[in-house]
């Protein structure tokens, strides 16, 4: 964001730019120059996405419950603490596919021994049968949506629509060179961006192919152990998108 | 009086940690002071608490694991809140599936009461930028919200509500109804006369 007198218009001269996250973070701490505040103030009057994110921070921040929504507040503060410290692989389902597919032989492994071998077996095939339609009809009851695994790890697209992002996804051996994609017909162009694990814009470009190139400034951002994501949005001739922006994480594992 | 966790800022138990005392106090108190914002966020954004204990896991193992990457330029709690919207956002997309409304509904909705085509005004790209203006111009902050939550951000009305903390009748829905309305009185009083930046003077 430049440091001109804001504009006597409702609307911000083209040159002012949205708050970055660390401006973000100045305005709603009060720090900064008061000549830099008014200015901030006065975008932040005429830009409906810098005040939505203003207001949210302040919300986030605050933490502040209504008298509803103590007693839920308290039951899911209660199951964050019930699981920390997280493991360093943690299981999330949309970050680690090797700790995923490690778990999940785990849970495999222990029902297996279970029902291998004595009179014990039957009794615990009964069980977990009447456990496992307990389960089904406490799932189909349930307000909210489940999780969804992606049984075979290979790729989280967190959100793509009809886009397929390829590669790099999950948990990789090498910083990757380039960035590839399963091509649409219609597509005339495609926008790519490398972002960090809080959202912001590391890098963005533009290509009519299948496949970019990571620069090196780019490729030396990516350390072992760091989640990264990329984002992919297509366009047609006209410049008019024609998918929703997909997204897919990776990690460079750490040696 | 003996430095506790208790006595010290996001900030500064970080840098503790940093320092090199892994005896982890440092790291699980400046964790456990952020429980309660992230379950309030995730709790408000679902509206059920088994979902949100879900996601504000997630939002919490993935500032944990990356927590090299805070490099301080802001402070923690903003770092963090990025990171839960970011993952949130996205995560509450993903349940929804298909948008209730895209941007480029908004666009037509608000473009019909001008006498050019509006598939034609969106396709030339100038309807996007006056609608940023238009939304500045007209509406008031809270229903500047809305809108840019759930037009920009594809986020569904009952987690708008739920979120901002709507008390009326009909939550972010009402807001989302006024806010249309001024925006198509204002684009049909401008007779379709939208320029891009610059042109038109």
């Amino acid at each position: 964001m430049n440091s001109q007198p804001p504009n006597s218009n409702s609307v911000p001269p083209p040159e002012f730019t949205c708050l970055s996250l660390q401006e973000l973070d100045r305005y709603v701490n009060a720090q900064g120059s008061s000549e830099w505040r008014q200015h901030a103030a006065a975008h932040i009057e005429a830009c409906a996405s810098c005040l939505a994110e203003v207001d949210l921070l302040r919300e986030f921040e605050s933490a502040e419950a209504e008298s509803h929504e103590g007693k839920d507040l308290d039951w899911v503060v209660a199951r964050l603490e019930q699981r920390w410290p997280p493991k360093d692989s943690p299981v999330s389902v949309v970050s680690d596919a090797g700790s995923e597919l490690a778990s999940e032989a785990n849970a495999v492994a222990w029902w297996k021994r279970l029902f291998t071998g004595g009179p014990i077996a039957p009794a615990f095939l009964l069980a977990a049968v009447v456990l496992f339609v307990a389960a089904g009809i406490s799932v189909m009851m349930r307000s909210s949506p489940e999780l969804v695994v992606d049984p075979d790890g290979a790729s989280h697209v967190l959100r793509s629509g009809s886009l397929n992002l390829i590669s790099p996804a999950g948990q990789i051996a090498e910083v990757p060179a380039e960035l590839r994609w399963e091509p649409l017909a219609s597509a005339a162009r495609y926008r790519v961006a490398l972002l960090a694990v809080d959202g912001s814009e590391l890098w963005s470009a533009e290509t009519a192919d299948d496949t970019i190139a990571l620069p090196d400034a780019q490729r030396a951002l990516i350390l072992p152990g760091r989640t990264m994501i990329w984002s992919l949005r297509a366009f047609d001739a006209r410049g008019k998108a024609i998918s929703p922006p997909g997204e897919q994480e990776f990690r460079l594992r750490r040696p | 009086m003996p430095i506790t966790g208790e006595n010290l800022t996001d900030e500064e138990l970080l840098l503790r940690h940093r320092s090199g005392d892994n005896s982890g106090e440092w790291l699980n108190e400046l964790f456990r002071r952020q429980f309660p914002r992230v379950a309030l966020w995730c709790l408000r954004l679902t509206g059920d608490r088994d979902a949100a204990a879900e996601m504000a896991q997630e939002v919490i193992v993935r500032a944990y694991q990356n927590l090299d990457s805070f490099r301080m330029e802001c402070r923690f709690s903003t770092w963090l809140y990025s990171i839960a919207r970011h993952q949130t956002f996205n995560r509450i997309r993903r349940m929804r599936g298909r948008p209730e409304s895209s941007l480029d509904d908004l666009v037509v909705e608000v473009t019909r009461s001008t006498e050019e085509d509006p598939l034609e005004q969106t396709e030339k790209g100038l309807v996007s930028v006056a609608l940023d203006e238009l939304i500045a111009s007209e509406l008031d902050a809270l229903e500047q919200k809305v809108v840019r939550l759930h037009y920009y951000e594809e986020l569904p009305l009952p987690a708008i509500t739920r979120l901002l903390q709507l008390e009326n009748q009909s939550g972010a829905k009402a807001f989302l109804v006024s806010a249309k309305r001024k925006l198509q009185r204002a684009a049909s009083r401008k007779d379709a006369r939208i320029y891009p930046p610059g042109a038109g003077d």
